[in-house]
């Protein structure tokens, strides 16, 4: 188990180089010049020039990609908008992100894989055809959509719930259901096909000939083995809600570091876009290997490979 | 010869659509769209840049079947044009995407080696980022747009397509013909597009169709967060971030273009799903 999980992080740093350079090349690509840029309308070119020395853009870019990693690491960056340092404006964002991901991870956990169980023990039923029904109506929903539909429903007409906005539990209701909509189909599915694929094994056919109760069978040997595969997709889940959220932050006006990031692109702040993405794109590698490992802790199988 | 074995394998595969009742449901869903969107000036009752400020605001009635927006447009005539951008932004991105990403996957799979580390590797630097971000993030460098939605969208469904045709290239390349046709003296790459590729392209179409809707549901998305088409081009999430904001006084502004969005993409879903079962049908329980 430890030589596998020493492997799956080493895997990590090829991975981290890339997506780095990646995100430090986007500011070398976007049109004009940098230092204009964050100089403002009206600098001059001693200023641009002293724009340029000051953050290392006479650098070769070599130099300027490991100045930009010091900057992250170090927190020394700073937002060209408010000058503030970049990680004092992205952590506080971000953690509003994770809160409105873990409770609708919670959520469409708990319903996915409920629906699931039923839909595969009632497999051709009615039930079946109803949460299969949901689940292809959860993929094809729009989260923007839902979003507006629920505040036309809780917020306009009945006047439960806050149309947006954060303050108490009552604001996070709302956008935990619209995040976790797509999520809780995705899980009803795959649950469903895991449990099948289970209940169709030779043991669950043993524990039947010997009389076991069908809901022992069920919810004590079924369940446990088909719950292996699910959790993987809970985890990868809860990965892309991380970075998906950026439309429900929006619908909501959920101050999150998706809606960050994107308002960071209008108003120019490249910096905020670059460690913005970057966290999100790392703590998606970082879910991703807790997965593989919870997998292979799970499922002895997997460390051989 | 081949041809027509080519059209005896299309009949049985539409025969399986046929039975599948759900992908039939997709199928005319499909197609009712791309006729809209083909036919739109046709169609549409009204311009759909018009300006009519003595009409703002106006809820369903006869003359505006959807009602319409704060400038005076017909919503009716947005959405019909809507479909046209919305179709026409995912089809190009969408297989642009699928055909270099099926190359490289499958000069990935075929040749293996340093080639398979290199493309791959770069694959997974693209899947690092999730769900739309990196489509954000391209956006981001390139300005908004309708192309480069397209370059967007192409740039991040490309690894989806190279892992499946990458595996399956793997696999059809180990069967005996392909070896055959190694023994009769045939060179790598006619053996890669003439023997293994074309057998290795069905659960490539599957996934074409299942990105068709998560490009439909990424152009609307984008174009709702403002990074989507130039205005005043039709456009789906662009007219829904719009009506977001006059939701307490025009409800009916998010109704009929999300329900269009919606409609479609559980189209495309379920042809999707209808294909895989025709095209797989072991799978079908799955």
């Amino acid at each position: 188990m430890r030589n596998f999980v020493v492997r799956r992080l080493m895997l990590l740093i090829p991975i981290f180089l890339g997506v780095s350079i990646l995100i430090f090349l986007l500011m070398h690509f976007i049109p004009g010049d940098p230092a204009r840029l964050l100089a403002g309308e009206g600098a001059t070119p001693q200023d641009i020039l002293n724009i340029r020395q000051k953050f290392g853009l006479d650098q070769p870019l070599i130099t300027q990609y490991f100045l930009f990693m010091k900057g992250v690491f170090t927190g020394e960056l700073i937002s060209l908008r408010t000058e503030a340092g970049v990680m004092e404006e992205i952590l506080p964002r971000f953690w509003n992100t994770i809160q409105l991901s873990l409770l609708s991870i919670l959520i469409s956990a708990t319903l996915g894989i409920g629906l699931g169980i039923v839909a595969a023990v009632k497999r051709n039923s009615w039930v079946d055809n109803l949460v299969m029904g949901f689940s292809l109506f959860g993929v094809s929903m729009p989260v923007f959509w839902l979003g507006i539909l629920l505040i036309l429903l809780f917020a306009v007409v009945f006047d439960w719930l806050p149309a947006g906005g954060k303050g108490g539990f009552e604001h996070i209701i709302l956008p935990a259901i619209t995040l976790g909509m797509a999520t809780s189909a995705i899980i009803a599915r795959m649950t469903r096909a895991s449990m099948l694929q289970v209940l169709s094994q030779d043991f669950i056919r043993t524990a039947d000939a010997f009389g076991i109760r069908r809901n022992k069978i069920i919810y004590k040997y079924a369940l446990k083995n088909a719950m292996i595969p699910v959790v993987t997709i809970v985890g990868i889940q809860f990965g892309y809600m991380l970075g998906g959220a950026v439309l429900t932050e929006s619908v909501f006006g959920w101050p999150g570091l998706g809606r960050l990031i994107v308002d960071s692109i209008f108003s120019r702040d490249y910096t905020v876009v670059q460690v913005g993405i970057m966290v999100i794109a790392m703590t998606f590698v970082f879910v991703n290997l807790g997965v593989d490992i919870t997998y292979a802790f799970l499922d002895p199988r997997i460390r051989r490979r | 010869m081949r041809r027509s074995k080519r059209a005896d394998s299309f009949f049985v595969i539409w025969r399986r659509i046929k039975k599948n009742r759900m992908a039939m449901v997709g199928t005319f869903i499909v197609l009712f769209f791309v006729v809209l969107a083909v036919f739109a000036p046709w169609v549409a009752p009204f311009s759909p840049t018009e300006h009519n400020y003595e009409d703002s605001l106006v809820g369903p009635s006869l003359k505006h079947w959807f009602g319409t927006d704060i400038y005076g447009r017909d919503i009716l005539s947005r959405v019909i044009f809507g479909a046209r951008t919305s179709l026409g932004i995912a089809f190009l991105a969408v297989s642009i995407a699928a055909v270099s990403g099926v190359l490289l996957g499958a000069i990935a799979g075929f040749f293996g080696g340093f080639w398979d580390e290199l493309i791959m590797r770069f694959f997974d630097i693209l899947l690092a980022f999730p769900d739309i971000l990196l489509a954000i993030a391209i956006i981001a460098i390139l300005g908004t747009g309708w192309f480069n939605l397209v370059l967007a969208i192409a740039i991040y469904s490309m690894p989806q397509f190279a892992r499946i045709a990458r595996s399956e290239v793997v696999s059809v390349k180990q069967n005996e013909y392909v070896e055959a046709a190694m023994a009769l003296g045939e060179g790598p790459w006619t053996r890669l597009f003439r023997y293994v590729l074309p057998n290795s392209l069905a659960p490539v179409i599957i996934q074409g169709s299942l990105r068709m809707a998560t490009a439909i549901l990424s152009i609307s998305g984008l174009g709702f967060l403002g990074l989507g088409v130039k205005p005043p081009l039709a456009e789906w999430g662009t007219d829904l971030s719009l009506a977001r904001t006059y939701l307490q006084v025009a409800p009916h502004l998010g109704i009929f273009t999300g329900l269009a969005i919606f409609l479609i993409v559980m189209g495309f879903n379920y042809f999707g799903d209808g294909l895989n079962d025709a095209l797989n049908p072991k799978l079908k329980d799955r």
